[in-house]
C-alpha cells in the first residue's frame, strides 16, 4: 500500500479540474502591476479575486515603511515571540492595533491562520463547549480540533438555533464559547451580530468573532461588523487578519478580558512559530494608519462594491449575498464553474473559483472580491467581460436543454 | 416536527435515520447497518456534518463534531444517537 493511496478520490478530481484548463488553486502570477493587474500567462489580467479590499499592497507609504525596516532590523527574526522574535516593531504594532479597534490588549501572531488556531486553541479546553456557526473557515474547525473542546455546530448565521444549542449544552465545569465570523468569506453574507450578541447575554456565553474580512471595510472607523452593528462591548474576543485590508501578512487577536494576555505562555501556535520579519510588522502598522488616514478608501470600495453587484445581476448574474466586498455569483454545477472560470481567465479576469467542500451547502461559486483600488475603467472592462461570459453560458446551457 | 421525548427502539430509529441519511445518499443505496458512509454512500466529512445537523433536528440533541469524524457505518451513527437520546433521558 501507498502512503498516498488515501487520496485517490482527490487525485482523480484534481486530474479532471486540470484537463478542464488552467489549475485554478496553483495559479502563477507572473508580474503585478499594482494591486489590480497582474500578467498571467503572458496575459495582462485584471484582479477581481485578492482580498485586497482597500489596496495598500503597492501603497508608497506601507512599501517605505516595509523597506526601511528591512534594511535595518534585517530579513528575519529568526526566532519565536517567547525567545529572540519579539522586537520593538511587534510590541508597537499590538499597541496600535489595541487602540485602533478600542481595546485593551493585541497579540500579534505569525499567519491569519495561526491567529484563529491559537486564540480558540487557548482559550478553550477539554471542559469547555464551543458553539460554532456552521459555515466556519478552516483555521476555525482547526483551532476547535486544536483545543480538544466539545465542538457543537450551529445552522448558518441563526440566532434561534444557537439559542436552542446553548440551552441543551449548559457544560457544567466548563466555560462556553460561540464563534463566529462578521463578514462570511464564501458567500459574502454578514452576521446577525445584535441578535447573536442577545442570545450570548442570555446564556452567560463568551463570544469570539473574526473580523478577517471585515475589518478596514466595515464600521466608521473600519474596526469591522461589530463597530458597524454597535455591538463591540458584547464581543469579548476579535480575531483579525493582516493578509487582508491590511495589504502584508499575519493575524491578531484583542480583547478586554484582564487575563487575556495568558494567551502568550498557552497558546501554542502563538509560541512555538517564528515571529513576523520586520518588514510585515512594519509595512501592517503603516497600513493601520493609512486606515484611519484616510476614510475614503473605505467610501471608494463601497461605491465599487455597489457598481459592481449591479452590473453584474444586469448581466443575469445570480448573487450569494447584498453589495458587499465580496461578490458571490452562484453557478448550477462544477462544470459550468470551472469553465466559466476559465472563459474569464482567458479574456483577462481573475476570480476565485470556489467549490465544494470549500463552500457551504455544496454551492459553485464564482467569487469576485472588491478593492478600493479598483478603478472605474477595471470594473467597466470587467462587467464587459462577465457579459459575454453571460451570453456564452445561456448559449451552452440552451444546447444542453436541446439535446 | 416537534422532537421525540422518547429513546425509540434500536430498528425504528434505524429507519428514521435511514430516511435522513438517503436524502445524502446515491438513489436506491442499500441502507443497512453496516453500510458504509463514506466508501459506500459517498457522503464525505462535509456532507456527513450537514446530515448531522438534520438528524440533531429531528431529535432535538447535539452530536459533537469531535464524534462525527469516528463514524464508519450507519450502525455506529444510529448507536451514536442512540446513545444521546440516552444521556438526554
Amino acid at each position: 500500500m501507498d502512503i498516498f493511496d488515501k487520496y485517490e478520490g482527490l487525485a482523480a478530481r484534481r486530474a479532471q479540474l486540470l484537463g478542464a484548463g488552467t489549475d485554478p488553486f496553483h495559479l502563477e502570477i507572473e508580474e503585478l502591476h499594482g494591486p489590480c493587474e497582474a500578467t498571467i500567462a503572458g496575459r495582462r489580467t485584471i484582479l477581481l479575486g485578492t482580498n485586497n479590499y482597500l489596496g495598500l499592497t503597492f501603497d508608497p507609504a506601507c512599501i517605505e515603511a516595509g523597506v526601511e525596516a528591512l534594511r535595518r532590523y534585517g530579513t528575519g527574526t529568526t526566532g519565536s515571540r517567547i525567545a529572540n522574535g519579539t522586537y520593538a516593531g511587534h510590541r508597537a504594532l499590538e499597541a496600535e492595533l489595541a487602540a485602533f479597534m478600542g481595546r485593551r490588549a493585541a497579540i500579534v501572531f505569525t499567519t491569519g491562520y495561526q491567529a484563529n488556531l491559537a486564540t480558540i486553541g487557548g482559550l478553550v479546553g477539554a471542559k469547555d463547549t464551543i458553539f460554532v456557526d456552521s459555515d466556519w473557515h478552516a483555521s476555525i474547525f482547526d483551532g476547535c480540533r486544536l483545543s480538544g473542546a466539545t465542538v457543537v455546530r450551529f445552522r448558518h448565521n441563526d440566532p434561534d438555533d444557537l439559542d436552542r444549542r446553548l440551552e441543551r449544552n449548559p457544560t457544567p465545569g466548563g466555560c462556553r464559547l460561540i464563534v463566529v465570523e462578521g463578514l462570511y468569506s464564501m458567500l459574502g453574507d454578514v452576521a446577525r451580530l445584535a441578535e447573536i450578541v442577545a442570545v450570548k447575554k442570555r446564556h452567560g456565553a463568551f463570544l469570539l468573532l473574526d473580523e478577517a474580512h471585515s475589518m478596514g471595510v466595515f464600521g466608521a472607523r473600519g474596526r469591522g461588523v461589530a463597530e458597524a452593528q454597535g455591538v463591540e462591548a458584547e464581543v469579548d474576543f476579535v480575531v483579525g487578519t493582516f493578509s487582508k485590508s491590511l495589504g502584508g501578512i499575519g493575524g491578531f487577536a484583542v480583547s478586554d478580558h484582564p487575563r487575556f494576555e495568558l494567551l502568550r505562555v498557552a497558546a501554542r501556535p502563538y509560541m512555538f512559530t517564528a515571529s513576523s520579519g520586520p518588514a510585515t510588522i512594519a509595512s501592517v502598522r503603516a497600513a493601520l494608519a493609512q486606515i484611519s488616514a484616510r476614510p475614503e478608501l473605505r467610501e471608494r470600495i463601497w461605491t465599487n462594491a455597489r457598481m459592481l453587484h449591479a452590473g453584474l445581476a444586469r448581466a443575469g448574474f445570480l448573487l450569494a449575498a447584498p453589495p458587499g466586498p465580496i461578490l458571490s455569483i452562484r453557478l448550477p454545477d462544477e462544470r459550468t464553474a470551472v469553465l466559466a472560470w476559465n472563459r474569464l481567465l482567458e479574456a483577462g479576469v481573475y476570480v476565485n473559483l470556489a467549490l465544494p467542500p470549500g463552500t457551504p451547502g455544496g454551492v459553485c461559486l464564482l467569487r469576485c472580491s472588491v478593492s478600493a483600488a479598483h478603478t472605474d475603467e477595471q470594473i467597466e472592462a470587467v462587467l464587459e467581460r462577465f457579459a459575454a461570459l453571460s451570453a456564452e453560458l445561456a448559449r451552452l446551457a440552451g444546447a444542453v436543454a436541446a439535446e | 416536527m416537534q422532537p421525540a421525548m422518547t429513546t425509540p427502539d434500536p430498528d425504528r430509529l434505524l429507519a428514521e435515520i435511514g430516511e435522513l441519511v438517503a436524502r445524502f445518499a446515491p438513489p436506491g443505496a442499500r441502507l443497512e447497518r453496516s453500510t458504509e458512509l463514506t466508501s459506500d454512500l459517498s457522503i464525505d466529512s462535509v456532507a456527513a456534518m450537514d446530515l448531522v445537523m438534520e438528524i440533531e433536528d429531528r431529535y432535538g440533541i447535539d452530536v459533537p463534531v469531535n464524534e462525527i469524524a469516528d463514524l464508519v457505518t450507519l450502525g455506529d451513527l444510529v448507536d451514536l444517537v442512540a446513545r444521546l437520546l440516552e444521556a438526554r433521558g
